[in-house]
């Protein structure tokens, strides 16, 4: 190694260690950032640098265009990342939880981002083999670009404004794309109204990912069975009801569409097989519902109210309000019965906030 | 309203940073043991009594 080599790699390390010591991690190393490097990042997007993505009113901070682009570069994006990452603060905003302070809360959350559209061939996505796991860039570095936002920009860090009792791994980085040229059906984001040539992020904040190793069986019903009994499981099951994104791998999708199965189909039979007894519910002390915080209580704690949804005559309670509370995405290697449950936060019915990924323009 | 904060011991980091962050550092609330979530309705009304010397002591009332 050359003197000079060595003195451009003993002041990179410097830097990243001025980066440690200002507490600018999340105990990974990250990119020294230069007023010119950030220059390139917001280069990317039409967007004002003081656009504000996301507001927490309850510590008085905010997230604009030019902190999250200085975050998405400490974190190891491109530059050309930028509009998915700002498209996944849109869809956070749009979403919730995180501006009523869920990344406070000791249930300790992180979102799934989940890309869709062409920005995934562009970026280099993954969303074939190794899916949720590591080894590519604009996965790793698009989830961690929020992350280490919400501890440099909002502050929430843990043993103080993250009051996280485990976290989740997820907490370091999340993001998926929909496997959808190995995928039997429309897109995730074609499902809800956008164009095939349209790119797309959706930011689900979540619990857990639950593996679920199913290759047994070649019965659709079967499988779909063994999938909604980890969906009803009864430790996700904190309120009246629950809702979840299945992950099915391209095997399993195509399992199932060869059987006649859509998502339409699969979100229905899901919603009725994901279902608990009066018993289930009893034997874990969940049977009835706070008056106070809608939370779940035993039936004999002074604060229950019995759940109206359990039927009286069967005794039986389905965990999801509706069939559209299972959301549905391919994604992984076509080499396997290896899918995915993941216990989101919402909504439990209805729409999840998909936001385009908007390019500067030309 | 005058009103106090009540934290169990844990909690403690996060109130001293959400106090911080308000510009209030230093404010003044009271802790008690953790858990809570899981005491029956009896043991709340022990700690709320153990609790109240120091609630009126945060909003200055001597008797």
């Amino acid at each position: 190694m050359t003197a000079d080599a060595r003195a451009v790699v003993d002041a990179l390390v410097d830097a990243v260690e001025y980066c440690y010591d200002q507490e600018w991690t999340d105990g990974l190393p990250v990119v020294p950032c230069t007023p010119e490097r950030l220059d390139a990042f917001l280069a990317q997007t039409d967007r004002a640098p003081g656009e504000v993505l996301l507001s927490m009113p309850q510590i008085g901070r905010e997230c604009t265009v030019r902190m999250a682009a200085l975050n998405a570069a400490m974190a190891g994006c491109r530059p050309e990342y930028l509009p998915v990452v700002l498209a996944a603060w849109d869809s956070l905003r749009a979403e919730g939880y995180v501006g009523k302070g869920i990344w406070q809360s000791t249930t300790g959350t992180a979102p799934l981002i989940l890309v869709n559209g062409p920005v995934r061939g562009d970026l280099g996505v993954n969303c074939r083999g190794n899916v949720f796991g590591s080894g590519f860039r604009a996965n790793a570095t698009i989830g961690r670009a929020i992350r280490l936002a919400a501890i440099n920009v909002f502050g929430l860090r843990p043993h103080a404004l993250d009051q996280a009792t485990q976290g989740t791994p997820a907490k370091y980085t999340c993001c998926i794309g929909e496997n959808q040229e190995e995928s039997p059906w429309p897109a995730f984001h074609e499902e809800f109204g956008f164009g095939p040539d349209t790119s797309t992020v959706t930011a689900m904040t979540m619990r857990s990912v639950a593996q679920i190793e199913a290759r047994h069986t070649s019965d659709g019903p079967q499988l779909l069975r063994d999938l909604a009994d980890t969906v009803a499981r009864t430790g996700a099951l904190l309120h009246h009801t629950i809702s979840t994104c299945l992950v099915l791998s391209p095997e399993h999708a195509h399992l199932l569409a060869a059987q006649g199965w859509d998502k339409q189909a699969i979100r229905e039979f899901v919603f009725d097989a994901a279902q608990l007894t009066r018993a289930d519910l009893d034997r874990v002390g969940k049977t009835a519902i706070s008056r106070t915080t809608s939370w779940r209580l035993p039936a004999d704690h002074p604060e229950a109210l019995p759940d109206d949804r359990i039927d009286a005559a069967t005794g039986a309670f389905r965990v999801l309000t509706a069939a559209d509370a299972v959301k549905i995405v391919v994604a992984g290697a076509s080499n396997s019965g290896v899918s995915a449950v993941v216990d989101t936060f919402g909504p439990r019915g209805g729409r999840p906030e998909l936001a385009e990924v908007v390019m500067r323009s030309t | 309203m005058p009103a106090v904060s009540i934290c169990t011991e844990p909690f403690r980091l996060a109130a001293d940073a959400m106090a911080r962050s308000y510009g209030f550092p230093g404010f003044a609330y009271v802790v008690t043991e953790h858990p809570v979530a899981s005491l029956s309705r009896e043991e709340v009304r022990e700690r709320v009594a153990l609790m109240i010397p120091r609630i009126l002591g945060v909003l200055g009332v001597v008797e």
